[in-house]
C-alpha cells in the first residue's frame, strides 16, 4: 500500500475505505442479483439473505483492518467509526451503481420480473385483486426516480449505521496498541 | 498510561449518538404494528429499510401488535439488546459490574460463533432452531457488542 501522508501526519485512509467499499459493494450486488433471480424462480431466499446481512457489515471491518494493520497504526475509535461510515457510503454507491448498470444494460426486464413474481406470490397467498392493488401501491416502482431515491436512501442509511458499529468494534480490536 | 486508556474509550458524544441511534433502530425494527391500522402492513417502509440486512421471513419473525416485526427473531434480539446495553451501561455507570474489554471481546466472539454454528447446523438439518433460540443468541450478541464498545481497558480504572 503506497504511503500518502496527509497534513496531519497520518497516512490517508481513503485507500482502505475505497477498497473496502468496492469489495463489499461488489459482493453485496452479486448476492442481491442471485437473490433476485431466486425470487423470480420462486425459490426460498432466506439462506442467501442471511449471508447478505453478514456481508453488509464487513466494509467497516475491512477498512479498519487495512488501515490499522497496513500502516501499523493506532487511533481513537471515533476515527474507526468515521472509516466505517465512509466505507458504508461507498458500499451503498457501488452496490447502487452496479445494480443500476445491471438492470439498465444487462437484464432490462429483471425488475418487472421481480414485481411479477411478487404479485404471483401474493395471489398464491389468497389475496383479493383489491388487496393486491393496494399492496402494489406500497411497492416503489424501481424504474422511477422516486423508487431509485427511496431504494438508495434506505440502503445508505442502513449501511452507514451498520458499518459505523462495525467500524467502532474493529478500531477497538485492530487499532489498539499492543500492551 | 492514562492517555493510552482514554484513546480507546468512546466519548460521551459518540455514546449518546449510539444510544439514540440504536434505540431508534430497535423501535423501527418492531415494525408498523403499533401505529398502522392496515391489513397490508408488510408493505410499509419499515420492511424496505431493513430488507438490506435481514431476510424478514414471516415464519422466522415475531409479531408485534398484530403485525410482523420488520426483522427476524434473531435480528430483533440483536437490535433490542444492542440498544438496551447502552441504556443499562448508562444507568449503572457508577458500578463496576460489566466485563472489561478483553472479556467482552471474548463473549462477543463466542456469541458470533454460536450464531454461525446455529445457522450452519440448522442449514444441515442437524437441529431446528426456534424463535426463542434465535432470539436468545441475538440478545447475547447484541448485548456483548454494546458492552464491548463501551468497555474500558482492564487497567483504565487505575490509570
Amino acid at each position: 500500500m503506497a504511503k500518502e501522508i496527509t497534513h496531519h501526519g497520518m497516512p490517508s485512509y481513503w485507500n482502505a475505505v475505497i477498497t473496502a467499499g468496492l469489495i463489499t459493494g461488489t459482493v453485496l450486488t452479486v448476492i442481491q442479483l442471485i437473490t433476485s433471480y431466486m425470487t423470480i424462480a420462486g425459490s426460498s431466499v432466506t439462506g442467501m439473505t442471511i449471508i447478505g446481512c453478514l456481508i453488509a457489515s464487513i466494509a467497516g471491518i475491512i477498512s479498519n483492518w487495512m488501515y490499522a494493520k497496513g500502516y501499523n497504526l493506532t487511533y481513537p475509535i471515533g476515527k474507526g467509526a468515521l472509516l466505517g461510515v465512509f466505507s458504508g457510503i461507498i458500499t451503498s454507491i457501488v452496490a447502487f451503481c452496479l445494480s443500476l448498470f445491471w438492470t439498465k444494460f444487462i437484464d432490462t426486464g429483471m425488475n418487472e420480473a421481480i414485481i411479477e413474481a411478487t404479485l404471483k406470490s401474493l395471489e398464491d397467498q389468497g389475496l383479493t385483486q383489491e388487496e393486491i392493488d393496494i399492496a402494489q401501491s406500497f411497492i416503489p416502482d424501481p424504474n422511477s426516480i422516486a423508487g431509485l431515491i427511496i431504494s438508495f436512501a434506505s440502503a445508505l442509511a442502513m449501511y452507514i449505521f451498520i458499518n459505523l458499529i462495525s467500524g467502532i468494534i474493529s478500531a477497538k480490536i485492530f487499532a489498539k496498541e499492543v500492551e | 498510561m492514562k492517555q493510552f486508556s482514554i484513546q480507546f474509550e468512546i466519548s460521551s458524544r459518540i455514546n449518546l449518538l449510539l444510544l439514540l441511534g440504536s434505540s431508534l433502530l430497535a423501535v423501527l425494527a418492531l415494525g408498523p404494528g403499533w401505529y398502522a391500522d392496515d391489513s397490508l402492513v408488510p408493505f410499509h417502509l419499515h420492511y424496505s429499510f431493513y430488507s438490506w440486512v435481514c431476510h424478514q421471513d414471516p415464519s422466522r419473525s415475531f409479531e408485534f401488535m398484530g403485525a410482523q416485526m420488520a426483522v427476524c427473531s434473531r435480528c430483533i434480539g440483536i437490535y433490542g439488546a444492542f440498544a438496551l446495553g447502552f441504556w443499562l451501561k448508562g444507568i449503572t455507570a457508577r458500578f463496576e459490574v460489566w466485563p472489561d474489554r478483553d472479556l467482552a471481546l471474548r463473549l462477543l466472539s463466542l456469541f458470533a460463533g454460536l450464531i454461525g454454528f446455529d445457522v450452519l447446523i440448522n442449514a444441515l438439518d442437524i437441529w431446528t432452531n426456534t424463535h426463542y433460540s434465535r432470539l436468545l443468541l441475538g440478545v447475547g450478541f447484541g448485548l456483548m457488542a454494546s458492552v464491548f464498545i463501551t468497555s474500558n481497558d482492564s487497567f483504565s480504572s487505575n490509570a
